[in-house]
């Protein structure tokens, strides 16, 4: 239940940072992905059944928050959470880099479907390749500066605040921290 | 079987999960133009909390401004620096009463001046995503906004209603990929269509033989039944002619500052 509820919270920090307090600090129109980065946490840490549906849930609330099509960022969100998995079965998740690795795998994989189920499922959707393609690096670069600070906030938090203790994440032995 | 749904019971419902969000997506990709009840629910649960956000940002910006760098000035000067502040702290609100007037001024007279039933709104929150561009707006159904309702300032056109909740709603900005409206050069009456590209926009299908030049306007052709005709959308910044083909690509920049917008206008549906 505490951890249900710090994932409401976690949730609900993420889309004000993301529609509200991005856009005022960031002096241009990019910005780290969050619930990308949730995604990817869930399919590291997560369970399968639950995890799987929380993606699910989660692309939605982000269509609601992004003004696209109710269900495309859902799909996106269920199919990175799947590639995830399967790919973090031959991977050591102990560490810390596999993570980062991931996350801008999946920035890439995001946009890849983004452009994709865009284009092909919808007529006017042409813009968006250009769009994903000059907006790839700097995306990538943010989500991975931002999964840097939320996974040392994590690490931080796990060590030395009570509650947070049982907050899934990599091994704190190799952190450093 | 029950041994092979659970040996495979992962895949399986991956598999179900997948096709039913891919289900889904084109389930609602049918009723694009509509607001469905959860995006209404998302939009009005959360808008108070962006708004109050909002307040608390400027609320803390002015103190910041107003109080706190005076803190650590010395004893002797501390009356003078409080009258000091006291005043800058007055001109300050009063430049920004200066501006709001300003940039609301300008509003009135274009809708005068455009001769349109307009309704003033203020920008609050951004999108979410950095593939997409919209904002969200603090009028809703309840003051009469609609879907398709275009939306302007007095630069130039900035998009059109895209969802409607109650007390908010959604704008598309002309700048987002999926935005296309019907327009012309403004000096040479040249039709194409304009085509958002994420921080500017392209003027497609303009036949390559008609003269366009850099700097040259772009304004609404009315074509299209969603804004009226002949409001500003753009300048053209750059032309380019291939050396075979129809059209030619001319790139453009929207006369409205669209990172930075604070008030707009909901153009009413009677006056299309």
């Amino acid at each position: 239940m505490r951890r249900l509820a710090l994932l409401g919270l976690l949730i609900l920090a993420a889309v004000l940072v993301q529609t509200w307090l991005f856009p005022r600090l960031l002096p241009v129109s990019w910005k780290p992905d969050l619930f990308l980065i949730l995604v990817i946490y869930l399919a590291f840490f997560g369970p399968f059944f639950r995890g799987a549906l929380f993606c699910f849930a989660l692309g939605c609330l982000m269509d609601a928050f992004g003004g696209t099509v109710l269900g495309l960022y859902g799909l996106v969100f269920t199919v990175l959470f799947f590639t995830a998995r399967v790919l973090i079965v031959h991977i050591n998740i102990e560490t810390t880099f596999p993570f980062y690795y991931m996350v801008a795998l999946g920035t890439c994989l995001e946009l890849i479907l983004l452009a994709f189920f865009v284009i092909f499922f919808s007529p006017r959707g042409g813009g968006v390749w250009s769009l994903v393609t000059a907006g790839l690096f700097p995306q990538t670069g943010l989500n991975l500066l931002a999964a840097w600070a939320l996974m040392q906030g994590n690490l931080v938090l796990r060590r030395h605040v009570g509650w947070a203790a049982d907050l899934p994440g990599p091994s704190l032995e190799d952190s450093g921290i | 079987m029950l041994d092979w749904f659970r040996k495979f019971r992962k895949i399986v419902f991956a598999a179900i999960l997948l096709v039913a969000a891919l289900l889904f997506y084109s389930y609602h990709l049918r009723y694009r133009d509509r607001t469905t009840l959860f995006e209404k629910t998302v939009l009005e649960f959360t808008a108070p909390l962006q708004k109050g956000a909002d307040y608390f940002l400027q609320a803390v910006a002015g103190w910041w401004d107003g109080y706190l760098w005076l803190v650590s000035t010395g004893e002797e000067n501390r009356l003078l620096k409080e009258e000091n502040r006291r005043l800058r702290a007055r001109l300050q609100e009063l430049e920004e009463v200066a501006l709001t007037n300003e940039r609301l001024q300008r509003l009135l007279e274009f809708r005068d001046r455009m001769q349109l039933s307009a309704l003033v709104a203020q920008v609050f929150a951004e999108d979410a995503t950095s593939w997409f561009r919209t904002v969200i707006i603090n009028k809703g159904s309840a003051d009469g906004v609609e879907e398709g309702m275009p939306v302007m300032v007095a630069e130039g056109v900035v998009g059109r209603i895209l969802r409607v909740a109650p007390h908010q709603s959604r704008v598309l900005l002309v700048t987002d990929p999926s935005s296309a409206l019907a327009a012309l050069v403004q000096k040479n009456r040249a039709r194409g269509i304009i085509r958002g590209q994420g921080g500017f926009l392209t003027m497609e299908f303009t036949l390559r033989q008609k003269e366009i030049q850099v700097g040259d306007l772009i304004v609404t052709s009315g074509g299209g039944g969603v804004f009226p005709g002949g409001l500003p959308i753009g300048t053209v910044v750059r032309v380019g002619r291939p050396s075979y083909g129809l059209f030619q690509s001319v790139t453009v920049v929207p006369t409205a500052d669209l990172f930075r917008m604070e008030e707009v206008l909901v153009l009413r549906r009677e006056d299309k």
